[in-house]
């Protein structure tokens, strides 16, 4: 085959740009540090990119309401055992001040107590985290409980995702746990009792109000134990997603970073390749009749 | 509502962005018409001075090959295929069987919006016989026109298209779940995206829809009423659309795996075909070089053959005339 002039000058442009291009690409990916660059560079792993970041923004997400959830849910436990206090408290008021050894201004000066530990868990049941009034339910924008232990909050219980399509209780129903819905005890119309009791010397009356007070313990010893639950599940789902965040962002590593061992040598090896082409052009132009023959 | 307003804005940033590297194309296209144009009247007068110099009994070298340079241009330009006639002339000939040049007259390529296409350039041959022009199609065409209109309405246009149903389906049914929700301001029944009728255009025109977008608090997190205000059931199953089956059978972060997956391959394999054939026409033109090029070492040897014999020739005739030069002087 005749090799034309014009054939080995297209040949080296040809090849030396073919090097330069490999050689520009290794380039890129070590300085980079991404193997994937384009969809083009691997079409599949770059999909499965896609995935796999809208699956770490999801699982952020999750992990990040989990963990605001559970600190909700800590508040209302922080809460509930003040109130929980309070009512012990009141309990043994009445069980003391129900004994004929005391007096009515005994009693009257206890129901300045009770009076003071039913304005304490007003104000504890009135707490809010981040504007969000705990426990009202979902009409969370104002204090569920009024100065008198009126409940204006509902009956809704917050749900939160702690996985893809799964959700959970992330709240306290404090018109089951308060209020005494379903079956329970009024707490605080129960504090409020033993405190008219007392103002009025009714022993009959606080006697009365032992068997409520003890029910509202153990009523709030229950949501209680419900808020517990319900953080450490958050905790749970918050740690999972975490995880899963982090098992993403290792996928996504393996999927779309570069070897730097790998690309580092092709890089090396390209370079060489640049070179020896660049070499052999040059000594195929001068390779001619023309150089032997002056 | 931010999220919301992200989700609309990426969206018309990438329509914006693949129909921006369409209309790059659509340039490219306009310039290589006009360069087309140029080189197709370059070969039709060179036809024509050619055919006047051989019937002035020259052998016009010089312009068969400023012609053959101007034949390749326009071939990688068009795809349009040499046609010699009898008479010495070289006709073009596009892939469809439209004539570029024909004799010593050249036909033109014009490129003007398509409206059925976006507004998109559509190039048309105006005759060169007074005939109407004519819209070429894709297919009608080769070369690198051929390869713009292939980008410009292959991958792009694929890719764009997935992009507009996407955000068509995912905003319509991130509506139906919003209008069945309340807002805190206890309104309902409103969508949350304003989208086109139909997935064309869609992802370029997406927005959050006003009426929201104005007031916040009319974005429907609860499902009813009676949850306002902490009520977010509704904003949960607004998430949970991401996960819902659009029109395509898959849910949304699948479809979006899927077109950047779908166009990579795409890409890919155009880039592929490209390679192949860059070394298919460096082989033919090896072929035609090996065949009809010039070699520097093959013009030195037959130029050193012809001075020896050119040599040769003289020291026969030198030595002749010293022949007869002897003699001559033997008789005197």
């Amino acid at each position: 085959m005749r090799v034309t002039d014009q054939m080995i000058f297209e040949r080296a442009a040809t090849s030396a740009g073919s090097a330069r291009a490999r050689a520009q690409k290794a380039s890129q990916e070590v300085s980079s540090g991404m193997r994937v660059q384009h969809p083009w560079d691997a079409p599949a792993a770059a999909g499965q990119l896609v995935r796999s970041q809208l699956n770490q923004a999801r699982m952020t997400t999750i992990a990040s309401t989990a963990s605001q959830a559970m600190d909700e849910l800590d508040a209302a436990d922080t809460a509930l055992d003040g109130v929980q206090n309070a009512v012990i408290r009141a309990r043994e008021l009445a069980m003391q001040l129900a004994s004929g050894t005391y007096n009515a201004q005994d009693r009257a000066n206890a129901a300045q107590e009770v009076d003071g530990l039913f304005k304490q868990s007003v104000a504890l049941l009135n707490s809010d985290v981040g504007g969000r009034f705990i426990f009202g339910g979902r009409a969370d924008g104002a204090p569920p409980f009024d100065p008198v232990g009126a409940y204006s909050g509902d009956s809704g219980i917050r749900q939160v995702e702690t996985a893809p399509g799964v959700t959970t209780q992330a709240s306290v129903q404090a018109d089951v746990a308060v209020k005494g819905v379903g079956g329970g005890v009024d707490v605080l119309q129960t504090l409020a009792s033993l405190r008219t009791a007392l103002q009025v010397n009714d022993v009959p009356g606080i006697q009365a109000s032992l068997t409520g007070l003890s029910t509202g313990v153990t009523q709030l010893s229950t949501a209680r134990t419900q808020a517990g639950n319900g953080s450490s599940l958050l905790q749970l789902a918050s740690n999972v997603a975490r995880i899963a965040v982090l098992q993403e962002q290792t996928q996504a590593s393996h999927l779309g970073d570069a070897d730097i061992l790998d690309a580092t040598s092709r890089l090396a090896m390209a370079q060489r390749v640049l070179e020896a082409t660049l070499t052999a052009s040059a000594t195929t132009f001068k390779g001619t009749l023309l150089d032997h023959l002056r | 509502m931010a999220s919301a307003q992200d989700l609309a804005a990426s969206f018309n940033r990438t329509a914006a962005s693949i129909e921006s590297a369409r209309g790059g194309l659509d340039a490219n296209l306009a310039g290589r018409a006009l360069e087309a144009n140029d080189l197709s009247a370059n070969v039709a007068r060179l036809n024509m001075e050619i055919r006047t110099a051989r019937a002035n009994g020259s052998e016009p070298n010089d312009l068969m090959d400023a012609r053959t340079v101007a034949r390749d241009a326009l071939a990688a330009l068009t795809g349009a295929q040499p046609v010699p006639d009898g008479a010495g002339n070289i006709s073009m000939v596009l892939p469809g069987g439209a004539a570029l040049v024909t004799g010593d007259r050249s036909a033109r390529l014009d490129t003007l919006p398509d409206p059925l296409n976006r507004g998109h350039t559509i190039v048309r041959l105006d005759g060169t016989a007074g005939s109407p022009p004519v819209a070429l199609a894709a297919a009608q065409l080769g070369g690198s026109m051929r390869g713009d209109l292939d980008a410009r309405d292959g991958a792009l246009k694929t890719a764009l298209d997935q992009v507009d149903q996407l955000a068509f389906d995912l905003g319509n049914a991130l509506n139906a779940v919003h209008r069945s929700g309340v807002g805190a301001d206890g309104s309902t029944g409103s969508d949350l995206f304003t989208i086109a009728a139909t997935a064309a255009g869609a992802a370029s025109t997406i927005q959050v829809s006003a009426a929201v977008a104005a007031n916040p608090q009319s974005l429907a997190a609860s499902t009813v009423a009676a949850g306002l205000p902490g009520g977010g059931d509704n904003a949960q199953r607004l998430i949970d659309v991401e996960s819902a089956s659009l029109s395509n059978g898959r849910n949304a972060s699948a479809t979006l795996g899927a077109l950047v997956s779908g166009y990579g391959s795409e890409t890919r394999s155009a880039r592929a075909t490209s390679d192949a054939d860059t070394l298919l026409a460096q082989n033919v033109q090896s072929l035609r070089e090996a065949a009809s090029g010039v070699s520097i070492d093959d013009e030195l040897i037959d130029l050193t053959r012809s001075q020896r014999a050119y040599e040769a020739a003289l020291k026969v005739i030198t030595t002749a005339d010293e022949m007869m030069d002897s003699l001559l002087r033997l008789r005197g």
